[in-house]
């Protein structure tokens, strides 16, 4: 664990009413990770991993049912909406919809502008001269301010978003999903583009995506999520490309390479895993149903996450390093 | 608005951009809304300046000329007592009109707040507006009016008062839904985390969206309101004052003696009406095509908008088809209408698959995957035109086969397997009965059989429990288990080919794999497919044999090891070196500036030229045709053979790609 | 279906209470001394007196209400204040006409808006616009001036039909049938352009989904698409339309029987609210609302028929 990280998300569950009959639905369960300055953390999960939900719930869209979030130090679990405000200055977001993250009725420049002008407050001198700094430093044309978000292919319009975030600088800016949507081409100017502005602003990410090939590019700590658990979490170097957890194996051999020989060997090497089959018990590890290896354990007892050959990983199969219990 | 506005004219010579049409506009430009706000501003007008225009009062009596048809002293004639219509009409409409701006006043007060209300902030208010319009709805508005007159007798100020307090739980549901909308999109999130306090949000963002449906709604309620408070008068319950509805209700009096009356008293409400609902219609269509513009529009600045067309001149048309293949496409050229205007979206597209091969075409989106495969067996969208080119299949000419043909062929064929598993499917019949619908279309078969073909379908496909999921519904189906349902119905007929737009896009990696294994056994049983994908390594794993796309062309086709290996054309090279499967990590990904053109923009010669780091002024001039540069290879590049020595193409198995 | 029937109950009765408590607060409204607001000023005071006793005003009104309540459960909704008769008892006698008025323009209705919907939607050029224009005409056009036209030409210039009254079913079901052809023709013609607009729509926007380009993928003829599925789609929203429609009739009936002055309930209503009789017009407001729900109860029966997103929850 680090020891004193910018973000630090502790034991963090997340439930939903479901709608109609009602019932919970827990879609984060007791995930905990930390994000240090300057680092950026992968957050790795399919659909119903509860990813999203975990970004939602450290920028307040979400109502943590247990646990904690700090950032700086500070408890910002259930923070109300007025100290928000002042969260807003250090915590960005970037979201996946480029057509959808922007008011269509607002130029480009209004929009990039909304926080300076309703949350700081500034005069409109000095409005004007930081969205013309903020959309040059994404490389956007200079006329781009009085012009409206559907003038912007997709690849401009994350460039918007990503000054909008920025224009408040921030130290932690949350992408999520926020290069999924983007053509391969265009993807690669974005993510550069990212990683240049982690350079020059020390920035730290929280990079939440499905897409395994991005994450590894651009973290340095993964956190492989299952129906709102972490499976394993660890370095990149050892999460992406050596995985220990029977679920982080199945995500890496699921996404061929291009490559038609490597992939004929990874296919030939794969571990087939059950298809989904739903939801699973609220007892034993989530991915029991599915992986290959469970034994009887493995339904009935949730494996706790322990420390295994550098990483952290949650299943019954690997002998922990030591006894030492993460949670 | 205090936007921070860049200078204009900082870039010399750049198109000053087109600012955004706002719904008043795009309102304005439909001449039926012009005409309908000019007659209700005439009849508003009237209404106000009665005494100056009127040369009766409402009670002139003229006891000589009771219930005649118009003449040159009464223009639109006169009823009981000799009181001159036109009169009544100017000055019934000040009362009609003042009580129907009451309800309309009550509607809006008490509908807009409480809908934005529950709408953003739910909780207690959503539950108020959606209880109490369940009231206001079951109980027939005529009635409420009716009682209220009961006790306030011919107070038609306290009845459309009443009248506007029940039809306010009806807006505020409909605002309410609206704002919900609005809450859930992702620009109000950003707004959230921008810390912009509520009331900021509500006015900058909520409102001004929910304005359209509000316009909409108090133009139909307004209406409904002049035929309410025409009713009443009708009745004879309404006020005592000379109205609109009193009027009719003379006419129906004295229908027998003077039926001239039915015309101006009832003309005037209907004109009145349908003024309002042409408004209302009108607001909601611009509504619908302000957002629309937002989605349709390309982007960037036009360029030559003669190029494109005179670029489709130099087609590979007319060449007869590869022996033995089962799909053979010569210079498909496919125009679809864009802006109003037929434009040509795909050029000039050769390729072949033989029997049993899988065939993938690549490409970014926009580029025309997509509408290459939906002209091969006539699944253009509507208004799509193949102009030239032609697609043979198993020898037979398709370009030339009527609908009837390319119907027959469709489903027993050629299997088709899309990009949205879910929405693909009826939602109204189970899983089991639709494909049970393709069985028995193709083979004619008993419903017994057809059903009993279906099972055995689903367990081909491989699906967990066939009997459960044949009685299923589409939205009772995870997506994976949707595609397996959307491939056994495309496997009913045993098809020769299978073409799979995007199978895969829609669906986790994991799931995407096991869709992937039942493709590959596929074709290892001998079916032919023709891949749509954007996902190299999908195209690897899958096909033997790559077509990319670019802009609406064939840019290169190879087997597939070469190509991922040494690709020979520019764009080639750069979409794969872009793949951050390829990247380092700390290093810059090799990236390519700039989009793919939409298709009015694409230039004369080259498609690649505004991005390739090679063009020359050779790629300006003329289209550049698809040539082999190696057997079974070709590439659409003037520089073909030095561009390998240019731009360094990564060889595979460098940089961490491989997860080991 | 026994959901269905639960949450219908769940929502019908509270909104039967509060509707009725409503009408019942109207009474308390009355601003001054009851009686004499209702009777006018220069009344005489014993009979304003005996007005206010019939009202009850003296009483507190949760009692007041309470003993209406009472009477309401077992069917009795009270006096007439201003005649003293039975006010379930001249509901009782008008209810045959009033429904059915409504169950033969609901019938007109159904069939010329989905009709013409249907071939609005799927023929386009100048047959759709005609379709389209008539039916927002039709919207604009008062359903009690389109029933004096109605009535001007056939009745009163033709003579096919007679221009008033009511002949009941037991006397002569043939001029039972003449007497009903104006008024439901009237009524539920005007009633069908919401109807052909929904459908219209429905049936448009249907053929736009993905799951009719795959059916065509499939080989399926357009025919066979637009009848077992386009239209199996487009019908639950259709549904829902017709509910409301239904309700609107309600409210149209009333000027309707006044146009052809036939003795149903919506004439009560009128002449109730013209002779201020607040009883009167309580029960007939009771009545119109069990009607509603009722209709409610059947839309949201056939709604879930429809729709196995519904059924299957």
């Amino acid at each position: 664990m680090v020891a004193n990280p910018l973000v630090n998300v502790n034991n963090l569950t997340v439930e939903y009413r479901l709608p109609g009959r009602g019932g919970l639905l827990r879609a984060v369960d007791g995930v905990s990770f930390g994000i240090e300055r300057g680092q950026t953390v992968g957050l790795v999960g399919e659909s119903g991993s509860g990813k999203s939900t975990i970004g939602n719930a450290i920028l307040g869209l979400a109502d943590p049912a247990d646990g904690r979030i700090e950032f700086d130090g500070a408890d910002i679990t259930h923070c109300p909406r007025a100290d928000r405000r002042l969260l807003a200055r250090r915590i960005q977001v970037i979201f996946q919809d480029p057509f959808g993250s922007m008011n269509p009725s607002l130029t480009v420049g209004e929009t990039v502008a909304e926080a300076l002008r309703y949350n700081l407050g500034l005069p409109k001198a000095q409005i004007r001269e930081r969205v013309t700094q903020a959309l040059a430093d994404v490389g956007l044309p200079l006329d781009a301010a009085e012009r409206y978000p559907t003038e912007f292919s997709g690849g401009q319009r994350q460039r918007i978003a990503i000054a909008r975030a920025l224009i408040m600088d921030p130290d932690f800016v949350i992408c999520d999903e926020a290069v999924s949507a983007l053509d391969l081409s265009v993807q690669a100017q974005v993510l550069n583009l990212l990683v240049k502005l982690r350079q020059e602003r020390g920035l730290a990410y929280l990079f939440i995506t499905h897409d395994l090939a991005v994450v590894r590019y651009i973290s340095d700590q993964i956190v492989v999520l299952y129906a709102g658990q972490v499976m394993e979490r660890g370095p990149v170097d050892l999460v992406a490309d050596r995985p220990v957890h029977p679920y982080t194996q199945a995500l890496t051999e699921a996404a061929p390479v291009p490559d038609p020989e490597l992939q004929a060997a990874r296919q030939a090497a794969r571990t087939k895993v059950a298809p989904s089959a739903g939801s699973t018990g609220q007892t034993g590890c989530p991915f029991a149903a599915r992986c290959p290896g469970a034994i009887g354990r493995c339904h009935t007892e949730r494996p706790a996450l322990v420390p295994y050959q550098g990483v952290l990983a949650a299943c019954h199969l690997l002998t922990p390093d030591s006894k030492e219990t993460i949670p | 608005m205090s936007g921070p506005a860049v200078q204009p004219g900082t870039q010399p010579g750049a198109a000053r951009p087109q600012a955004r049409p706002g719904i008043a506009r795009l309102l304005l430009r439909r001449p039926a809304v012009v005409v309908a706000l000019a007659v209700l501003a005439v009849i508003v007008l009237c209404a106000a300046l009665a005494s100056v225009i009127s040369p009766y009062g409402p009670e002139q009596q003229d006891l000589l000329h009771a219930l005649k048809g118009p003449s040159a002293s009464h223009w639109l004639g006169t009823g009981e007592l000799g009181l001159d219509v036109f009169a009544r009409l100017v000055f019934g409409g000040r009362v009609t009109l003042t009580v129907v701006l009451i309800a309309m006043v009550v509607y809006l007060a008490c509908g807009v707040p409480l809908g934005i209300l529950a709408g953003y902030k739910g909780g207690v208010f959503d539950w108020l507006v959606l209880k109490s319009a369940d009231v206001a709805f079951a109980v027939p508005s005529i009635i409420v009016t009716l009682a209220v007159l009961a006790v306030f007798s011919h107070n038609e100020t306290a009845a459309m008062v009443a009248f506007g307090l029940l039809g306010a739980p009806g807006l505020a549901r409909v605002v309410r839904s609206a704002a919900m909308g609005v809450r859930q999109e992702l620009f109000v999130r950003a707004a959230i985390t921008s810390g912009l306090k509520d009331g900021v949000i509500i006015l900058r963002h909520v409102l001004p969206r929910v304005a359209g449906v509000i316009l909409v709604q108090v133009s139909v309620f307004a209406a409904t309101a002049v035929l309410m408070e025409t009713g009443l008068g009708f009745l004879g319950v309404g006020t005592k004052e000379s109205s609109w509805g009193s009027l009719v209700g003379e006419a129906s009096r004295n229908i027998g003696l003077n039926p001239w009356l039915l015309v101006p008293s009832g003309g005037i409400i209907i004109v009145f009406v349908l003024a309002l609902s042409t408004i209302g219609d009108g607001i909601r269509d611009a509504a619908e095509e302000a957002h629309a513009a937002a989605v349709v529009r390309s982007p960037g600045r036009r360029q030559a908008p003669s190029a494109t067309q005179a670029a489709t001149a130099a087609v590979t048309a007319g060449q007869e088809p590869t022996e033995g293949a089962l799909l053979s496409v010569r210079g498909l050229t496919v125009t679809l209408p864009m802006a109003g205007r037929a434009t040509v979206t795909v050029r000039d597209v050769t390729f072949d698959v033989m029997p049993g091969e899988a065939v993938g075409i690549v490409g970014e989106s926009g580029c025309g995957k997509s509408i290459t495969a939906s002209a091969l067996f006539g699944m253009l969208p509507g208004g799509g035109r193949v102009t030239a080119g032609r697609v043979f299949f198993d020898g037979q000419d398709l370009t030339k086969a009527s609908p009837a043909a390319l119907r027959a062929i469709r489903g027993a064929r050629v299997g088709w397997i899309s990009q949205d598993p879910i929405s693909s499917l009826d939602p109204v019949y189970t899983a089991g009965a639709q494909v049970a619908q393709v069985v028995r279309l193709h083979t004619g078969c008993s419903r017994k059989e057809a059903k009993r073909r279906a099972l055995e379908l689903f367990a081909l496909v491989r699906l967990p429990d066939p009997a459960r999921v044949a009685k299923s519904y589409p939205h009772q189906l995870s997506g994976g288990m949707a595609q397996r349902v959307g491939i056994a119905a495309a496997l009913a007929a045993k098809p020769d080919i299978i073409i799979a737009d995007e199978p895969t896009t829609a669906l986790d990696v994991t799931v995407q794999a096991e869709i992937l294994d039942l493709l590959r056994d596929l074709r290892a049983g001998g079916t032919a497919i023709l891949l749509i994908t954007h996902n190299w390594g999908l195209l690897a794993d899958l096909c033997s044999r790559a077509v990319v796309m670019y802009a609406g062309e064939v840019v290169e086709e190879s087997p597939i090891t070469p190509i991922v290996r040494d690709p020979a054309h520019p764009y080639t090279q750069a979409l794969l070196r872009s793949d951050p499967h390829r990247g380092r990590r700390g290093q810059p990904l090799p990236s390519l500036e700039g989009t793919v053109p939409a298709p009015p923009d694409w230039p004369v010669g080259c498609h690649f030229q505004g991005r390739c780091p090679l063009a020359a002024a050779a790629c300006r001039t003329a289209a550049v045709p698809l040539v082999a540069v190696a057997p079974g290879r070709f590439s659409r590049c003037l520089l073909a053979g030095q561009a390998t020595t240019v731009v360094q193409a990564a060889p595979a198995g460098t940089g961490g790609q491989d997860g080991g | 279906m026994r959901q269905i029937l639960v949450r219908w109950a769940v929502s019908a009765i509270p909104v039967l209470f509060i509707v009725s408590l409503l009408t019942f607060l109207l009474t308390a409204l009355i601003p001054g001394d009851p009686g004499r607001t209702i009777l006018g000023q220069t009344a005489d005071p014993d009979k304003v007196a005996a007005m206010n006793e019939a009202l009850g005003v003296n009483r507190p009104l949760p009692v007041r209400y309470w003993d209406w309540l009472k009477g309401a459960v077992t069917g009795d909704l009270g006096d007439s204040i201003t005649s003293s008769v039975s006010v379930s008892g001249q509901v009782g006698d008008r209810l045959a006409v009033t429904l059915s008025l409504i169950a033969g323009a609901f019938i007109v209705t159904g069939l010329v808006g989905v009709t013409c919907g249907v071939f609005s939607a799927l023929k386009g050029g100048w047959l759709g616009r005609l379709i389209d224009g008539t039916a927002m005409l039709g919207m604009a056009i008062p359903v009690y001036w389109f029933a004096l036209v109605l009535s001007m030409v056939f009745a009163v210039k033709l003579r096919l039909f007679p221009a008033i009254g009511y002949t009941p079913f037991s006397q002569s079901p043939g001029k039972w049938f003449m007497g009903l052809v104006l008024p439901v023709m009237a009524l539920g013609l005007s009633c069908a352009a919401p109807v052909a607009k929904q459908t219209r729509n429905g049936v448009l926007s249907e053929l736009g989904r993905d799951y009719v380009r795959a059916l065509r993928a499939r080989g399926f003829a357009e025919r066979t698409i637009i009848v077992k599925h386009v239209l199996r789609n487009a019908a639950a929203p259709i549904i829902t339309v017709l509910g409301i429609v239904v309700v609107g009739m309600f409210g149209g009936s009333v000027l309707i029987e006044n146009v052809f002055a036939m003795p149903g309930l919506g004439g009560l209503a009128v002449s109730a609210a013209a002779g201020q009789d607040i009883t009167t017009m309580q029960g007939v407001a009771v009545v119109f609302t069990v009607f509603v729900i009722v209709v409610n109860l059947v839309i949201e029966v056939l709604y879930a028929l429809v729709n196995p997103k519904v059924r299957t929850r």
